[in-house]
């Protein structure tokens, strides 16, 4: 009896054990979604810009191949369950080179939306709040990642919702934030494979940061720890598995999707990313990506100042970033940079000293001026500059352009092409009807006879992406009946003997 | 005995002067001391209740002795109605309801003269109503006391009042009763079902399974989503109040109404003393609590319990006739019959509610709209830790109360109501005809009734634990009874769909589909689905393929892979208003529990059809908690 009682009255609910909710920045979500949607607006622009310049990123091309197979086709798992699925699945709603762009522009915006609210509650002077801001979303990287690659944008929004939703739980306790957080990083897994190591440092970190005063316990035991990470962990955990066995139940290989052409995990399949090699040549690299945002570590130094406790989630990205490239994945410059942009102004603490505000300023040019007139270490980042800054279209985006669009006015099924290589051409023709593809059923049968089923073979020269199973086929040698009907960089492009020629005539010109 | 507590002679009766007050009298009869008086009176000060009631809720005098001095005081004389033969000719004038509602009872006619025995002094408006049902004759007053009245009625009205419990909501509206399994019109709908799936089976297999097979799988669909949007809103709403303990502080004894508990007890002979203990750490003045102990005439094992619990002069026993159906609901329904209270409320014998829930209710009613009708407490469990099966019970009645009834609360949808601790406003729940005595779960009915007639419910922040069910068969049983009850809920709200969207609105239909249909419909879908998967894991076979075709097979994905994680997921929100941290594992295990439940579902819908108005008698004072370990020392 003496026990019940006791029981009861430990797990009574008082107003005492029920946390307070902490004060934030509040507006009706209406006026959240108007200044998420101003402030994509010059995101949304440059995008267009770089859309009007003939410019496709590979990733949003990417997307868009997967997505006009999926909807011309009718079936998803055919193209391999594609990995990152949700920025796939975004612009299978309107399968066009624009679209991506619109929604990284979209949410670019409600990144830089949630970045202000954090920093209208900063005591520092608006005019460096100004600057700050200003050099960090103007820095070639964070607007090439907002405009030029959904999976990545999208992914540090989540991450940004996760982390304001994680100290609300952690803070004052809300169990619906800490319910959120998971969530939400659990979703980001859907965006970007590194939301795994990011979701899971979140949940081993909750139990540190935990106000345990919101929850008066009679004593915290080892259990109490355990279910805040498991709150955390449990989605991204549950996406992760879920996903690997998806590709087990459909391929065969639960870890097939890590080395999707979307989700370029690998060094070897990503040309932007360079492998290092050992734990100094990755440590190295990071520093270096830290040179180019001397933001970042000024701030640093800020939070271990002001908060300190929070200093080592602070440093998190950076630890990322060494931890990543130690084991050869592929951790792109351009992402590392944004994400401590992100982290950068996230992480200033609301009760720094105004006196900082003035110190950042200096900071803050000089990390413009690094931005700008320092090399990009990504050739696609850099090639997208050039074309901005020159506002001419590149030769090969407007040479890929015309070839797409004499290709896309092919009968359906009569082009033998593997869409690991030749995604960008069918993302710029529009439409995936006239090639065949590896997740058609008859594109097995045309490899081994190509003469029965197919007009033309696309096949990529160099680089050839691995597992292109037309160029592993054909790279060497012409099939029989086949002759050459044009080549470019990278492409040659054979033609059945007695098909009607395509881009001899249209194209090169030539009779 | 006491020489306070000895019965007025008719010697002392002529030394009671005229004019006195009652407390005087009391003393004067040696019955009360001062001291008792002004304490009493203390009481009164601050509660505003009768002197009369406070003194028999005090323990300082005897029900029959106050009566007896009353009627002195009133210069009548006094009768025993449990000693004296009532003449039966002289009471089907009179309606049971009105005798007890009005405190009176008529037990002889002679010369055209009513003897009326009455607990209240007689006053015109008295006067009035038993001339109206009289006539002509004469009335001659006798004082008795209110229990001598309720046993009159319960002993000479026994077969209408047991009619009345059994089939007074059938008489108003045969349509809101679960007597009729069945309509025709239902009856003919489901058998055209079966037919229908047996001819589609015959003639076109593949394309009846596929169409099956992606009902169902959408039906699973939506309620994950609907669970998932709820149980979110509930956790938003967590730290809210609905009632604060400022609110409850700033009561004042003299606002609070009489206040009705009624509990049914059957077979509950070893938790009775229990119960008593619990019902007296209420905080309530005693002397405004009307609390009727429902015992079943023939369960003299729990009568005899009862009585040795030495229970307070609050406490009536209520002798529920015996007759089937044999249940909780028929039992509530003899209890309402006898209410006084303004507002009511059930609570089970093992019950252990907050003390001061009784007042959260009267705040929440008096904050309330006009059209609430009941107001809801969390039920949870004090044997959490027993086992496996009180774990899972634990977790699942958290998550239900704590976070998904606040979100359905936050949505506008409808609440079911839990089997204990649903405090009504008494005349609204006269007005809509009480419990259902043939639905074995009354409680989920009711709400669904007074939903239709446009009234509401809500929750309060207070809880009342009880026993989770400890063993295996035990709780399928139980389980079986809640499941067949929602069944019968189904079908009784459904005999006349067009109405039902007319009075009850798209949002409470909506809510009702999703909580009373999708629950029974889910768990006997499952097993099918389960089997296929489990033949497809081991065999490897792709002999089901055809039954997943594109849509079908994206939404089965994601019920198995995402739908099965969320609902754990959300499961494990469960910990956190009660800090049991300790369960959250056990939230990983809820495919297991998820399995009990089919098989309870499958034993329900058997029921439905052979028994459909058994009620399983839950076996409750089992828990090892409930006894301590004996001290070694």
């Amino acid at each position: 009896m003496a026990s019940v009682e006791s029981f009861i009255q430990n797990h009574r609910i008082t107003k005492e054990n029920q946390g307070e909710v902490s004060k934030s920045f509040s507006l009706k979500p209406g006026y959240h979604l108007l200044f998420c949607c101003i402030l994509a607006i010059p995101f949304i622009w440059l995008a267009w810009s770089a859309q009007n310049l003939l410019y496709l990123s590979n990733q949003h091309a990417h997307l868009v191949a997967k997505a006009l197979q999926a909807i011309e086709r009718g079936r998803l798992e055919i193209i391999g369950f594609t990995y990152p699925p949700l920025p796939f699945l975004l612009t299978a709603l309107f399968p066009k080179p624009f679209t991506p762009g619109i929604i990284a522009a979209l949410a670019g915006g409600a990144t830089a939306w949630l970045l202000l609210s954090h920093l209208i509650q900063v005591p520092i002077n608006n005019f460096s709040k100004v600057v700050i801001v200003f050099s960090l979303s103007v820095m070639p990287a964070s607007l090439f990642i907002a405009t030029q690659s959904l999976g990545d944008m999208v992914t540090l929004l989540l991450f940004l919702i996760a982390w304001n939703q994680f100290l609300r739980f952690t803070r004052a306790g809300e169990t619906w934030s800490g319910f959120v957080a998971g969530l939400v990083l659990g979703l980001a897994f859907f965006f970007n494979p590194y939301a795994l190591i990011y979701g899971l440092i979140y949940a081993l970190a909750s139990p540190l940061f935990y106000h345990w005063e919101n929850k008066p316990l009679l004593q915290r035991n080892w259990q109490d720890d355990l279910t805040l990470v498991v709150v955390i962990a449990f989605p991204t955990l549950l996406a992760f598995f879920s996903w690997s066995y998806l590709n087990w139940v459909f391929s065969g290989n639960p870890w097939r999707f890590l080395n999707d052409p979307a989700s370029p995990l690998f060094t070897y399949m990503s040309a932007e990313v360079k492998p290092v090699y050992g734990f100094w040549a990755a440590l190295w690299s990071s520093i270096n990506d830290l040179t180019r945002l001397p933001l970042y570590p000024v701030i640093g130094i800020i939070v271990l100042l002001v908060s300190p406790r929070r200093f080592l989630a602070y440093l998190t990205p950076f630890i990322v970033s060494i931890f990543v490239r130690l084991f050869g994945f592929a951790y792109p410059q351009s992402f590392a940079l944004t994400i401590y942009s992100v982290v950068a102004i996230a992480g200033i603490p609301r009760r720094t000293p105004k006196i900082w505000g003035w110190i950042l300023i200096p900071i803050a040019l000089i990390n413009l001026a690094v931005a700008f007139f320092t090399m990009q270490q990504s050739s696609e980042l850099r090639s997208w500059e050039t074309l901005l800054i020159g506002q001419k279209p590149g030769i090969s985006d407007e040479f890929e352009w015309k070839v797409a669009q004499v290709l896309a006015k092919v009968p359906p099924r009569t082009i033998l092409t593997d869409d690991r290589s030749s995604y960008r051409i069918i993302a710029r023709a529009g439409t995936s009807e006239p090639f065949l593809l590896p997740g058609d059923t008859e594109f097995l049968l045309a490899l081994s006879a190509p003469q029965r089923y197919v007009n033309y073979i696309l096949i990529p020269i160099n680089p050839v992406m691995v597992g292109d199973q037309v160029a592993d086929r054909f790279g060497e040698r012409d099939p029989a009946g086949f002759v050459l009907e044009a080549a470019w960089p990278g492409w040659k492009l054979l033609r059945k003997e007695g098909a009607q020629p395509l881009l001899t005539q249209t194209i090169f010109g030539l009779p | 005995m006491p020489e306070n507590q000895r019965m007025v002679s008719r010697e002392e009766k002529r030394l009671i002067q005229p004019g006195l007050k009652l407390g005087e009298a009391l003393v004067q009869r040696g019955l009360i001391t001062p001291a008792d008086l002004e304490k009493a009176l203390d009481v009164q000060k601050r509660t505003g209740e009768r002197l009369g009631r406070i003194l028999i809720a005090l323990g300082m005098v005897r029900r029959q002795q106050l009566y007896r001095v009353l009627a002195e005081l009133w210069q009548l004389p006094f009768v025993d109605l449990i000693q004296t033969d009532v003449e039966k000719s002289v009471l089907h004038h009179f309606d049971p309801q009105m005798l007890v509602s009005e405190r009176f009872f008529p037990f002889a006619e002679k010369d055209q003269v009513v003897r009326i025995a009455t607990a209240e002094k007689p006053s015109p408006e008295l006067n009035k109503i038993i001339q109206g049902a009289i006539g002509d004759k004469d009335i001659e007053y006798y004082v008795t006391t209110e229990w001598d009245i309720d046993y009159a009625v319960r002993t000479y009205f026994r077969e209408q009042i047991l009619d009345r419990a059994v089939f007074g909501l059938y008489y108003r509206n045969p349509s809101d009763c679960a007597y009729t399994v069945l309509t025709q019109w239902q009856y003919l709908l489901l058998v055209m079902l079966l037919i229908g799936v047996v001819v589609g089976l015959y003639y076109m297999p593949q394309t009846t399974l596929i169409v099956l097979n992606f009902l169902i799988n959408l039906a699973f669909f939506g309620g994950i989503l609907f669970k998932f949007i709820v149980a979110l809103a509930g956790a938003r709403y967590e730290q809210m109040q609905p009632v604060t303990d400022e609110e409850v502080r700033a009561l004042k004894d003299e606002e609070l109404p009489v206040y009705t508990i009624l509990v049914p007890a059957f077979r509950e002979a070893n938790v009775i003393n229990l119960l008593m203990n619990n019902l007296r750490k209420l905080d309530y003045p005693a002397e405004k609590l009307e609390i009727l102990l429902l015992l079943e005439e023939d369960d003299q094992e729990t009568i005899t319990a009862a009585r040795a619990a030495k229970p307070p002069e609050t406490v009536t026993f209520v002798f529920i006739p015996k007759g089937q159906p044999q249940t909780k609901p028929k039992a509530c329904n003899v209890g309402l019959f006898f209410a006084r209270g303004e507002y009511l409320v059930i609570y089970d014998a093992e019950d252990r509610p907050d003390p001061d829930q009784l007042k959260k209710a009267v705040v929440a009613f008096r904050k309330g709209p006009p059209h609430l009708v009941c107001v809801q407490a969390a039920l949870n469990y004090f044997n959490s830790n027993e086992n496996f099966l009180t774990r899972m019970f634990t977790l699942e009645y958290s998550y239900w109360f704590d976070y998904m009834l606040p979100g359905l609360d936050a949505l506008h949808l409808p609440i079911p109501l839990g089997g204990t601790s649903n405090h009504f406003r008494t005349d609204i729940l006269r007005q809509l005809g009480g419990w259902d005595p043939f639905n074995v779960t009354e409680d989920a009915d009711l709400g669904m009734r007074a939903a239709t007639k446009g009234y509401t419910v809500g929750v309060i922040n207070s809880t009342t634990y009880e026993e989770a069910n400890n063993q295996l068969w035990n709780w399928i049983r139980q389980r079986s009874r809640w499941i067949k009850g929602y069944m019968q809920t189904v079908l009784v709200h459904t005999r006349h769909p067009l109405g039902l969207m007319k009075n009850a609105g798209l949002r409470n239909i909506f809510g009702f589909i999703m909580l009373i249909l999708g629950t029974p419909f889910i768990f006997l879908s499952a097993p099918p689905l389960w089997l296929f998967y489990l033949v497809y894991l081991v065999t490897g076979t792709h002999l089901f393929d055809y039954l997943f075709p594109p849509i079908t097979l994206y939404i089965s994905l994601f019920n198995l892979l995402f739908g099965n994680g969320l609902m754990i997921y959300l499961n494990m929100l469960a910990v956190f208003k009660r800090n049991y941290f300790n369960l959250l594992l056990f939230a990983l295990l809820n495919p297991i529990y998820w399995v009990l439940h089919s098989i309870a579902a499958y034993k329900a819908l058997w029921q439905l059809f052979a028994r459909p108005y058994f009620w399983e008698k839950t076996i409750h004072g089992i828990s090892r908690e409930l006894y301590p370990k004996p001290s070694h020392h």
